[in-house]
């Protein structure tokens, strides 16, 4: 038995080397096509195994096999490959409090850590950016068919016949775009091509995540009772710096990516705002892209919420918890109108900076602290200390302190008006802690304030601020236009001309960017904003047929609301209203206004007044002048004096009161 | 971007949809704007700068030809006679060019520029006479719109009349509704909280509130007729239906006074707001918040009035 042992042992290497040469030739016969991506295959028990096969060309295949078995935990699923550890050993960070952003754009809820399901992936061949395979190789999973008997032996695929599962695996077989044999040739190492350098909340990271980067393995978090808002939530992990890479040299159908996309996952930012004392309101931001629904409505745990839209985010929320939410981050699930599932995720940090967004008053959540840029800095109360001491070194002067009595949720402390002048290293291949506080010495353009009429477009007479961050170097110079640039009294910067109507470009040490300015039109059109009757109402126009447009309001005591046009038929009884004077349009020239009851007024009191001395004018036919004749012969009979009466008011008045009586005589 | 800012945006971008509208508020800087009254504090920011673009007759939204989403006016003078003076009031859209040019034009008359919290200056212009105004308008090539209150007061349908409203049920499922009913009683006017059966039951008449996800939806009940309508034409139609008198005008301050819970609608409101060029002045008073519109003529107040139904105190 003894000796049987023996054997075995010395046998085995030469066995498995046998095998895995076995596997290896089988694999190199495959067509090209078909072994185009990178497998990362990690099984319950944690081994996780890395394979990246080239296919035709004549170049020497790569590769790579670790066995992680030792590092990973049990209940590892993701595997998270970062560009300098691949190269000698990959790290595969399966706990959840150490996945980044990344992952958790890949976690696909429904999954817990029991449930290790194989991952396929529809793969439309070389449609994907290295850097774009940067951002999403943590959720890369593939496990193509060919491989089925080897994955099997490092992959325990669980029973898929249940009910249950035949929905998370729907849920999790995504497509993911392929890297092209081209993007991993061998006369570099496979890391650069699948290593994860954006930090989830960079620009870039947010596009590729909310248009492909939905695809991946669950996370192995425990599946909470009550949704996600009791889920432990992996908290936000700094990105790990790591040595420059060449640049993308293939274009990308992120168009197909997003269309293949079976959930969308966005980003929750922090957005602080201040009052004119300086006391602060924390909200969060759900993030949006333009193809998202106006309105959605999500879970946080087991409560409701409706996101409303803007553009570029949802309407803030505001929580009782705002410190728990920020220490711990949360996760809103919702389904849009076109049934894909929809989540926004907020990673919990102790420490976050927040800078000026062009497109959010306040101040909102930023991957880093910018040379030069005014941030609001916010941490756990316990290590107030530690970030003080790293804003010193980045010599951050006259910031103030915020603190719970200034409106931070409880736990936290804050430091306002924090503006960094150097620049500090940080260490690579390791996850700093207070990255986001270290200012990198990257330039950075940003235009500030003017009016955005849209995108780069800028109002002529309010163009943006054009502000400089960073590092620059001796006889680095900012252009704009292709004139240097001088700096303004508030620091932006500026040339002739650079507010005036045109395409405009600033170009500072490597870095350019663009922005046009436009007049505004100068003619607008009414419309029908509000219709009733032939009134046409937009703004404080009203709209009205031109014979009654040109007829002004009229003002006449209350006294007297009984107003007589020179037309037999002519006649208007203004409403009673409570108030000295009524005022209102009539639809002829008024020439008498009698009281309301001429027959039964007052007589001592009462007066005809006259407004015009217009001459009568003859009847038109359909018109029924009974009215007209009845109040004029009432004033008549009672005898009413006309108010400030001449005699050739008189006159006017005799001549009318004989037409009426004429007329009621003729219709008897 | 300060509200004067928005405004320029808005006329240059002519008209937009309500999503574009929420974004460009929230990038406002309104630091100094923390005078507001606790009552208008209610509403989220976005929805009181809305309105008092609609108030000033800047922008229209949810309007004909322009549904879920807002569109700019033209340019117009409002002129408002307050017996022997008149007030012009710039309102519609703006650029800067049309804001100096009617400045310049104005050059020599009472022309002022006030800033106002939450909404765009209000920029307006007062002669002893509508003709001087109208060449001024005439001059900085802005049309005009003479006796801008009366003319929109006149036009406007009177409460109290159900037709032309939407007949519809009231909801009756969902978990979600916040139901409230509006009740009157003695000198309380309140929202009043039932549930979906208490509204939907066979004796339920009145004005019924229904909220999901903060958007209100109103319907009055009369009769075997339930119509859905504006919150604020249902109050002043139940309070024609009781008689009741919330409007109080003063002839010597030429001020109109409501309490602010009886806040008038849209155009009636726009009328008001035009006579002086400014929103309502918010107020408490013995506890009750109210609403003051300054310079009213009384005739102006009175067709108000007549359009509500109401006759003033």
């Amino acid at each position: 038995m003894t000796l049987f042992a023996i054997a075995l042992i010395v046998a085995s290497p030469f066995v498995y080397w046998l095998l895995r040469r076995r596997t290896r030739d089988r694999a190199n016969s495959q067509p090209a096509e078909r072994s185009q991506s990178p497998d990362i295959i990690a099984d319950e028990s944690g081994t996780a195994t890395i394979e990246v096969e080239h296919g035709g060309g004549g170049s020497s295949p790569g590769e790579l096999e670790v066995d992680a078995a030792e590092d990973a935990p049990r209940e590892a699923e993701i595997a998270e490959v970062d560009a300098v550890a691949v190269n000698t050993e990959p790290e595969i960070p399966n706990e959840p409090h150490k996945a980044t952003y990344p992952e958790i754009e890949s976690q696909v809820p429904g999954n817990d850590n029991r449930e290790c399901v194989a991952f396929g992936v529809t793969v439309p061949a070389g449609q994907l950016l290295s850097a774009e395979v940067n951002q999403n190789t943590s959720i890369l999973l593939i496990k193509p068919t060919e491989k089925e008997v080897y994955a099997s032996a490092v992959l325990e695929v669980p029973d898929l016949t249940g009910p249950v599962l035949d929905e998370e695996v729907a849920v999790n077989v995504v497509a993911v775009p392929s890297v092209s044999d081209q993007e991993l040739e061998g006369d570099r190492p496979m890391a650069e091509s699948i290593e994860i350098l954006a930090p989830f909340d960079t620009e870039e990271s947010r596009r590729a995540t909310s248009e492909s980067g939905n695809a991946g393995p669950s996370e192995p978090a425990e599946r909470p009772s009550n949704g996600g808002a009791e889920k432990t939530l992996p908290r936000y992990r700094s990105p790990v710096q790591k040595p420059p890479r060449p640049a993308p040299t293939r274009p990308v159908d992120r168009t197909t990516a997003h269309a293949s996309s079976p959930e969308v996952t966005l980003e929750v930012r922090v957005r602080l705002t201040l009052d004119r004392f300086y006391f602060c309101n924390v909200t969060f931001l759900p993030g949006r892209t333009a193809e998202l629904n106006d309105d959605v409505v999500v879970k946080l745990g087991t409560a409701s919420l409706q996101l409303v839209a803007q553009e570029d985010w949802y309407q803030d929320l505001s929580f009782s918890e705002t410190g728990r939410y920020l220490r711990d981050g949360f996760e809103l699930k919702g389904v849009l109108s076109d049934q894909r599932r929809a989540r926004w995720l907020l990673k919990g940090r102790d420490v976050y900076v927040l800078a000026f967004h062009p497109r959010a008053n306040g101040f909102v959540s930023a991957t880093r602290l910018l040379l030069g840029r005014s941030h609001v800095v916010l941490c756990v109360n316990n290590l107030v200390g530690e970030v003080e001491t790293v804003l010193k070194e980045a010599g951050c002067q006259g910031y103030s302190k915020l603190d719970e009595t200034l409106g931070l949720p409880d736990g936290w402390a804050g430091f306002r008006g924090v503006s960094p002048a150097n620049a500090i290293a940080v260490e690579t291949g390791v996850s700093d802690p207070f990255y986001a506080i270290k200012p990198a010495s990257d330039i950075e353009i940003e235009f500030e304030g003017g009016v955005r009429l849209r995108n780069s477009i800028w109002l002529a007479g309010y163009p943006p601020k054009i502000k400089l961050f960073g590092q620059l170097g001796a006889g680095i110079k900012a252009l704009i236009d292709g004139k240097e640039a001088v700096p303004a009294e508030d620091g932006s910067l500026i040339v002739d001309g650079y507010g005036s109507p045109g395409s405009h470009s600033v170009y500072c040490g490597g870095v350019s960017r663009s922005y046009s300015v436009e007049e505004p039109p100068d003619s607008w059109e009414a419309w029908p904003a509000y219709q009733f009757g032939e009134a046409k109402i937009c703004g404080a126009l009203v709209q009205l047929p031109p014979e009654e447009a040109r007829r002004p309001a009229f003002t006449v005591p209350m006294s007297n609301p009984l107003l007589i046009g020179a037309e037999p038929g002519q006649v208007f009884r203004c409403s009673a209203r409570s108030v000295a004077a009524w005022r209102g349009f009539v639809p002829f020239d008024v020439v008498w206004a009698l009281p309301a009851q001429p027959l039964t007024c007052n007589k001592k009191t009462a007066r005809i007044l006259q407004f015009a001395d217009k001459p009568l004018m003859p009847r038109r036919a359909g018109t029924r002048p009974l009215f007209w004749c009845i109040a004029i012969l009432d004033a008549s009979r009672k005898g009413l004096r006309i108010e400030g009466g001449s005699a050739e008011s008189a006159e006017r008045w005799s001549e009318y009161k004989k037409t009426a009586r004429s007329i009621w005589r003729g219709r008897r | 971007m300060t509200p004067n800012e928005l405004l320029l945006w808005m006329s240059a971008r002519k008209q937009g949809s309500w999503v574009q509208f929420r974004s460009a508020v929230e990038t406002l800087d309104l630091a100094e704007s923390a005078e507001r009254g606790e009552e208008d504090l209610k509403l989220p920011l976005h929805q009181r700068i809305r309105y008092n673009l609609e108030r000033l007759g800047h922008v229209e939204f949810d309007a004909g030809e322009c549904d879920d989403g807002w569109r700019a006016a033209p340019p117009m003078l409002a002129l408002s006679d307050h017996g022997g003076m008149v007030t012009g009031v710039l309102c519609g859209a703006r650029t800067p060019n049309l804001v100096e040019r009617f400045e310049r034009a104005g050059v020599g008359l009472e022309l002022e520029r006030a800033s106002q919290a939450e909404c765009p200056d209000i920029i307006r212009v007062r002669a002893s006479n509508a003709e001087t105004l109208i060449e001024l308008a005439q001059r900085a090539g802005v049309p005009y719109q003479p006796d801008a209150p009366t003319a929109l007061l006149s036009h406007l349908p009177r409460i109290g009349s159900l037709k032309g409203l939407r007949r519809e049920p009231l909801p009756a499922g969902g978990r979600d509704w916040d139901v409230k009913q509006f009740t009157i009683h003695r000198k309380a006017m309140r929202w009043h909280t039932i549930t979906l059966q208490e509204a939907n039951g066979p004796g339920a008449r009145g004005l019924f509130r229904f909220t999901l996800y903060q958007t209100p939806q109103y319907f009055l009940r009369e009769g075997e007729e339930t119509v859905r309508l504006p919150g604020a034409v249902g109050k002043y139609h139940v309070l024609s239906g009781r008689q009741r008198r919330v409007m109080r005008y003063s002839r010597a301050e030429h001020r109109l006074t409501l309490p602010a819970i009886f806040r008038p609608p849209l155009l009636t409101e726009r009328a008001l707001v035009l006579c002086s060029g400014f929103p309502p002045l918010f107020n408490v008073v013995f506890g009750r918040p109210r609403l003051t519109y300054c310079d009213v003529p009384e005739e102006v107040a009175g067709l108000a009035a007549e359009v509500l139904r109401q006759d003033l105190l």
